[in-house]
C-alpha cells in the first residue's frame, strides 16, 4: 500500500482554506464544467490507482512470503543494496524508453512491461529455488515504487490545479481501499490456491492498469482526458535528475536539513522493517501461512491508514504540521521502546503497522508541508530525491546498521529495538530542527512568488565579519566600489567609516570625495533661541522657500541643517507643499533628534491639517533614530488609518533595518485586536452592500472594501512589530493577492509562525469566513452614514441624496464631522429633498 | 489659449467632490487609487466646459494641466499628424505635468466637458501617498504594455519573404 499523492491533498487543503476566504470578496465564480469529464477523470485516476496499489501490495505479499519461507532474513540488508542499484539502473532505462510518449501512454507502457514480467517470475517461482525469492525480491523493490511514481506524474499532467483539489481525494482513497481490498484477497486466496498464483493476479492487476491507462489515451484523441490536462506538468518520467538534486542541495540549507530528515526516516524505515521480517520469521516459516499472515498485516495497515487520513484534516487544523510530523516517529519510538523492555514479537509487529500505516496517510501529509518552501523545478527535483535516492540512501544506511549488528553478532530483538530508538530520536531531532527552519524558508519563497524573476535574495550573513572585504573594497579602481563599501562600512561600524574615509577626501573621484566628505561632517549641536518669536532667520528662510529660486531654497535649507537650526521647524512645516515639498522633508530629516521632539508633538495634535501631520510621520520614519521612532507610537489611535499605516510603516521599517526598538507586546496586541474588529466589521459591511451594489453605493462599496484592505494592512503592520517584520510583511502580500496558490502560501506561513492564541484569533478573520446574509441596503447606508470614517459617512450621505431619503434630514441635522466635501455633500444632498 | 473660456450654452450643474471621485475611478490613470486619495485631488479638480476649437494644451504653454475628458472629444496633433481622438474617460497633459516636454496639440472636437489640475497639485498627490504614486505607475506601465503590443506585430519579420 502507497499513497505518494497526498502531496496534492496537502497543497488541497491549504488553498481550499484560501479560496473559501476570498470567494466572497472577489466574486469567484467557477466556470462551467462538464461534469460528466470530471466523473469520468475521477473513476478513471481512481481506478487506476486502485489497481496499481492493490497490484503492488500483492507482489510485496509475494516477495516477502518467498523470500521469508526460502532464505534467511539476515539476507535482507544485502538485498536492499541491490534494490539501490537495480534501481539506479531501471530508473534512466525506464526514461529512455518512454521519453517521447506522453504520461499516460508512458504509464501503460511500464505497467505492461512489469506486468508480463511478473508472469514470468510466476513460473519461476514454481522452481522453488532461493535464488528465485532473492531476485523477485530485488525486482519488486526497484519497480514497484518507479510505477507508482509513473502514476502520480500521470495525474499530475491530468489535473490542473482545481481539478486537483476536487479529484485528488478520491483518487489517493481508491489506492488505500486497493491496499485493504489486496490484504484480504491475499488471505483468502491463499486458502483456496497457491501463493505463486496471487503473483499471475498481480500480473492481470497491472495488465489492467495498463489496458485502462491505452484506453484512456484513444479517448483523450477525440477531446480532454488523461495526461492532457497540465501543460505545466513536469516530463512524463521519473527520470533521476541526481545532478539537479545536489545543486539543490549544495544551494539551499533547507534543502540539506530535509534531505537529513528524509534519509533519517527511511533509516529507521529500514530497521523497524528487518524487525519486522525478522519476527515473522521466528513465528514461522510456512509460506501459506506467512502469506496469510502479511495479507492481514496489510488489511490492518491498510485500514488504519484510512482511519488515520480521514482524521488527518482535522490534526492538522487542530496541531499543525509540524506537530503531525513528529506522530509517526513518536509512535515507532514508543513501539521500540516496548520492544526494549519486552523483546518479543508484538512490538516488532505493532511498530511496523504504525510505520507503515502513518507513513502513507497522515506523516505523509504533514512531510509534504516541507516541500512548500520549494517553487517549481526545485520542488520536483526534491521530491525527486526524496522518493529516490534519499529513500534508498537511508535504506542502504538501515542495511549498514544491520549488517554491522550480525558481524557483532548483535542482531538480537534488544538490540534491533536499541538501534530503532537511537534512529528515532535522530529522526525527531533532524525534524525539529527541521521545523524551526520551516516558516523563515516558507517566506522566503513566497517573496520569490510574489516577485517573479527577482534574483533570490542574498542570505542572511554576520556583517560583521564583511568589515575587513569592506576595508578591502575601499582600495578598489572602481568610484563606486569605494561608495558602495563606504556605505556599508557606515552602517557597520561608523566609527572605523569616518577612519576609513579621511584619506578618500583627496580622492581622484568626485563621487568618493563627496561621500568621504559627508562621512567626516561633523554633527553639531543646536543652539538654544530665547523664543521662537525671536529667530532672526524665519523671515529668510519663509522667503526663500517661497522664492520659486530651487537653489536659493536649497541654500536656506543647507544653511539651517548645518546650524541645526530647530527653530526652523514651523517654517518648515508652513512649506511642505509644491516643488520644494521634498527638499523641506529632506531638511527635517537631516536636522534629526534636535527636531524629534518638536515633530512629534505636531504629529500627536489633530488640530494640524492631516496632510502635515502624514508628512511629519514621513519625516520621523526616514530619520529612524530612537528618538524619533519613539515619536511615531504618539499617533493617536483615533487618528486617521492613513496616518497610522504611515507611522507603523516607519516603524517597521526600523525593524527591517534591524534597529533597536522598544514595543510594548501587550500595546500591539489590544491594538490588534481592534484592528482584527475593525477588519470583519468592514468585510461585513462591504459583502452586505456588495450583493447588488447599484451605481449610486458603487463607490461606497469600494471604500468599504478598501477600509476593509486598510485595516488588513494595519493589522499586518502591527505583527510586523511582534514577530519577523520582512516575513510578516511579505505574509500581507501574500494574502492579499488574488492567486489562491500564493494565498494559501501565506496562511500556511502564518500558520507556522503565529503563536497558538494569535492564530487562533487572527487567522479565522483571515481566511474570510462565512458570508453575512443580505440586510437592508438603505437602513445599512443610514447607519454608514453617521461612521466615524468620514469619507464613509460622506458616500453614504451622497447615497441617501441620490435616493432622496427622507432620513437624511435627521442625520445631516448632526453632521459627524466638519469636513469640508462631507458639507458640501450634505448640502448637495438636502437640496435633492 | 482658449483653454479656461466659460460656454454659455447650457450646460448641466457642477459636478460635486464625490461625483467627480467617482468618475476619476473609472479613469485608467487613476483606477487604482483609493477612493478616498481621489477624493482629495477630486477636490482640488476645476470643472470646465470648452467649446469646438478650443486649444487645451500645446507645446511650449506655460498654463499646463493635467486634464481629464468628462464628454465630448478632444483631437491630438503632432507634426501635422493627427492622432486617435480622445474621449470620455480619456486623461491627457501627464507627461507635461512631470516637467517632461510636451508635443502634441490637444483640441476640443466638439463642445466638450472636462476636469482639470495644475501640476503642484497634482505631484502634491503623489507625495501625499504611495499608494497614489503606485497607482499611477501601474497605469503608466499598463499603458506602455499597450503601446509594446502595438509595436509588436511592426518588430516581426515579414511572413513568407523566402518563395523558393
Amino acid at each position: 500500500m502507497q499513497v505518494p499523492g497526498v502531496e496534492q491533498a496537502s497543497l488541497d487543503l491549504l488553498a481550499h482554506r484560501a479560496r473559501v476566504g476570498c470567494r466572497r470578496y472577489d466574486g469567484l465564480m467557477d466556470g462551467p464544467t462538464d461534469e460528466n469529464r470530471e466523473w469520468r477523470m475521477r473513476w478513471s485516476l481512481g481506478t487506476l490507482h486502485f489497481l496499481v496499489i492493490a497490484a503492488f501490495t500483492w507482489a510485496r505479499i509475494v516477495r516477502d512470503g518467498a523470500l521469508l519461507s526460502r532464505v534467511s532474513v539476515e539476507w535482507v540488508p544485502w538485498l536492499t543494496a541491490a534494490v539501490l542499484v537495480a534501481t539506479g539502473v531501471a530508473t534512466p532505462l525506464i526514461a529512455r524508453a518512454t521519453r517521447h510518449l506522453t504520461a499516460v501512454r508512458a504509464f501503460a507502457r511500464v505497467a505492461i512491461a512489469t506486468g508480463v514480467s511478473l508472469l514470468v517470475w510466476e513460473l519461476l517461482l514454481r522452481t522453488k529455488s532461493e535464488w528465485s525469492a532473492l531476485a523477485l525480491y530485488v525486482w519488486v523493490g526497484a519497480y514497484g515504487p518507479l510505477l507508482v511514481a509513473q502514476f502520480w506524474i500521470l495525474v499530475h499532467q491530468s489535473l490542473d490545479a482545481e481539478q486537483a483539489r476536487a479529484h485528488i481525494g478520491w483518487v489517493g482513497a481508491c489506492g488505500i481501499l486497493g491496499g485493504v481490498a489486496s490484504g484480504l484477497v491475499a488471505t483468502l486466496v491463499t486458502r483456496a490456491v497457491g501463493r505463486d498464483d496471487l503473483l499471475g493476479l498481480t500480473a492481470l492487476a497491472q495488465l489492467g492498469a495498463g489496458a485502462l491507462a491505452l484506453g484512456q489515451t484513444a479517448l483523450a484523441a477525440n477531446g480532454p482526458g488523461l495526461g492532457t490536462g497540465n501543460r505545466d506538468a513536469a516530463p512524463a518520467v521519473a527520470n533521476g535528475g541526481g545532478r539537479r538534486a545536489r545543486t539543490v542541495l549544495r544551494e539551499a540549507g533547507y534543502a540539506r536539513l530535509l534531505a537529513l530528515v528524509v534519509v533519517l526516516g527511511a533509516l529507521t524505515g529500514g530497521l523497524v522493517d528487518y524487525q519486522f521480517k525478522a519476527a515473522l520469521q521466528r513465528q514461522s516459516t510456512d509460506a501459506a501461512e506467512l502469506t496469510r499472515w502479511l495479507g492481514l498485516f496489510n488489511v490492518a495497515a491498510s485500514g488504519l491508514a484510512l482511519c488515520a487520513q480521514i482524521a488527518t484534516g482535522m490534526l492538522l487544523a487542530r496541531f499543525g504540521s509540524r506537530a503531525l510530523a513528529f506522530v509517526l516517529p513518536a509512535g515507532v519510538m514508543a513501539s521500540a521502546s516496548a520492544g526494549l523492555a519486552l523483546p518479543m514479537v508484538w512490538p516488532a509487529v505493532l511498530a511496523r503497522l504504525w510505520e507503515t500505516a502513518a507513513r502513507h496517510s497522515l506523516a505523509r501529509t504533514a512531510n509534504e508541508f516541507f516541500f512548500l518552501p520549494f517553487q517549481g523545478a526545485p520542488r520536483s527535483t526534491m521530491k525527486h530525491a526524496a522518493e529516490g535516492f534519499l529513500t534508498r540512501g537511508g535504506e542502504v544506511g538501515a542495511s549498514m546498521i544491520l549488517v554491522g549488528l550480525s558481524l557483532a553478532g548483535r542482531a538480537d530483538p534488544w538490540h534491533l529495538s536499541l538501534a530503532v530508538v537511537v534512529a528515532c530520536a535522530g529522526w525527531m531531532a533532524s525534524l525539529g530542527w527541521l521545523g524551526r527552519a520551516y516558516a523563515p524558508a516558507l517566506s522566503r519563497s513566497l517573496d520569490a512568488l510574489l516577485r517573479p524573476g527577482r534574483t533570490p535574495p542574498t542570505p542572511v550573513v554576520d556583517r560583521g565579519v564583511a568589515i575587513p572585504e569592506l576595508v578591502k573594497l575601499l582600495r578598489s579602481r572602481d568610484p563606486r566600489h569605494i561608495v558602495f563599501a563606504l556605505d556599508e562600512l557606515s552602517a557597520i561600524d561608523p566609527a572605523r567609516a569616518r577612519q576609513e574615509a579621511r584619506p578618500l577626501l583627496a580622492h581622484e573621484a568626485s563621487a568618493v570625495r563627496a561621500r568621504a566628505r559627508r562621512e567626516n561632517t561633523p554633527h553639531r549641536h543646536a543652539r538654544v533661541a530665547a523664543t521662537l518669536d525671536s529667530w532672526p532667520g524665519a523671515g529668510a528662510l519663509h522667503t526663500a522657500l517661497r522664492s520659486g529660486d530651487a537653489a536659493r531654497a536649497t541654500a536656506a535649507c543647507v544653511e539651517v541643517v548645518a546650524a541645526r537650526e530647530r527653530h526652523a521647524v514651523p517654517v518648515l512645516l508652513s512649506s511642505l507643499t509644491g516643488d520644494v515639498r521634498d527638499l523641506v522633508r529632506n531638511t527635517l530629516v537631516q536636522l534629526g533628534d534636535d527636531v524629534a521632539g518638536t515633530l512629534g508633538d505636531t504629529l500627536a495634535d489633530e488640530r494640524v491639517p492631516l496632510r502635515v501631520r502624514r508628512d511629519v510621520a514621513i519625516v520621523l520614519g526616514r530619520m529612524a533614530t530612537q528618538a524619533a521612532l519613539a515619536q511615531l507610537w504618539r499617533v493617536p489611535r483615533t487618528a486617521p488609518r492613513g496616518l497610522r499605516l504611515l507611522a507603523l510603516r516607519g516603524l517597521g521599517a526600523a525593524r527591517k533595518a534591524a534597529i533597536p526598538l522598544a514595543v510594548d507586546e501587550s500595546d500591539v496586541r489590544r491594538d490588534l485586536h481592534l484592528d482584527l474588529q475593525q477588519l470583519e466589521r468592514r468585510r461585513e459591511q462591504a459583502s452586505q452592500l456588495g450583493a447588488d451594489a447599484g451605481p449610486e453605493i458603487g463607490l461606497l462599496a469600494r471604500a468599504l472594501d478598501e477600509a476593509a484592505a486598510s485595516a488588513r494592512e494595519l493589522l499586518f503592520r502591527r505583527l510586523a512589530l511582534i514577530y519577523p517584520a520582512r516575513e510578516m510583511m511579505r505574509a500581507h502580500r501574500g494574502i492579499s493577492s488574488g492567486d489562491d496558490r500564493i494565498r494559501a502560501f501565506a496562511l500556511e506561513y502564518l500558520e507556522a509562525t503565529l503563536t497558538p492564541v494569535d492564530r487562533d484569533r487572527l487567522l479565522p478573520a483571515l481566511r474570510g469566513g462565512e458570508a453575512t446574509p443580505p440586510a437592508s441596503t438603505q437602513s445599512l447606508v443610514e447607519t454608514l452614514a453617521m461612521d466615524q470614517d468620514v469619507w464613509i459617512a460622506t458616500l453614504a450621505v451622497h447615497a441617501l441624496g441620490t435616493w432622496r431619503a427622507a432620513s437624511l434630514r435627521a442625520i445631516v441635522a448632526a453632521p459627524v464631522t466638519q469636513d469640508a466635501i462631507y458639507q458640501e455633500t450634505a448640502r448637495w444632498a438636502l437640496a435633492r429633498l | 489659449m482658449g483653454a479656461r473660456a466659460p460656454v454659455t450654452m447650457d450646460t448641466p450643474a457642477q459636478l460635486t467632490t464625490v461625483e467627480k471621485a467617482a468618475f476619476l475611478i473609472e479613469v485608467d490613470l487613476f483606477r487604482d487609487v483609493p477612493s478616498e486619495l481621489l477624493s482629495e485631488l477630486a477636490g482640488r479638480m476645476e470643472e470646465e466646459w470648452h467649446q469646438p476649437g478650443d486649444v487645451l494644451l500645446e507645446p511650449d504653454s506655460e498654463d499646463v494641466r493635467l486634464w481629464v475628458l468628462l464628454s465630448g472629444s478632444v483631437t491630438a496633433t503632432h507634426g501635422g499628424k493627427t492622432l486617435p481622438a480622445l474621449t470620455r474617460g480619456d486623461a491627457f497633459g501627464l507627461l507635461a505635468s512631470l516637467g517632461l516636454p510636451q508635443h502634441e496639440t490637444y483640441t476640443a472636437a466638439q463642445a466638450c466637458r472636462t476636469l482639470s489640475v495644475a501640476p503642484d497639485e497634482y505631484l502634491d498627490a503623489i507625495a501625499d501617498s504611495t499608494a497614489f504614486a503606485i497607482a499611477n505607475l501601474r497605469a503608466l506601465g499598463r499603458s506602455l504594455q499597450a503601446r509594446e503590443r502595438i509595436r509588436m506585430p511592426e518588430a516581426d519579420p515579414p511572413a513568407g519573404g523566402d518563395t523558393r
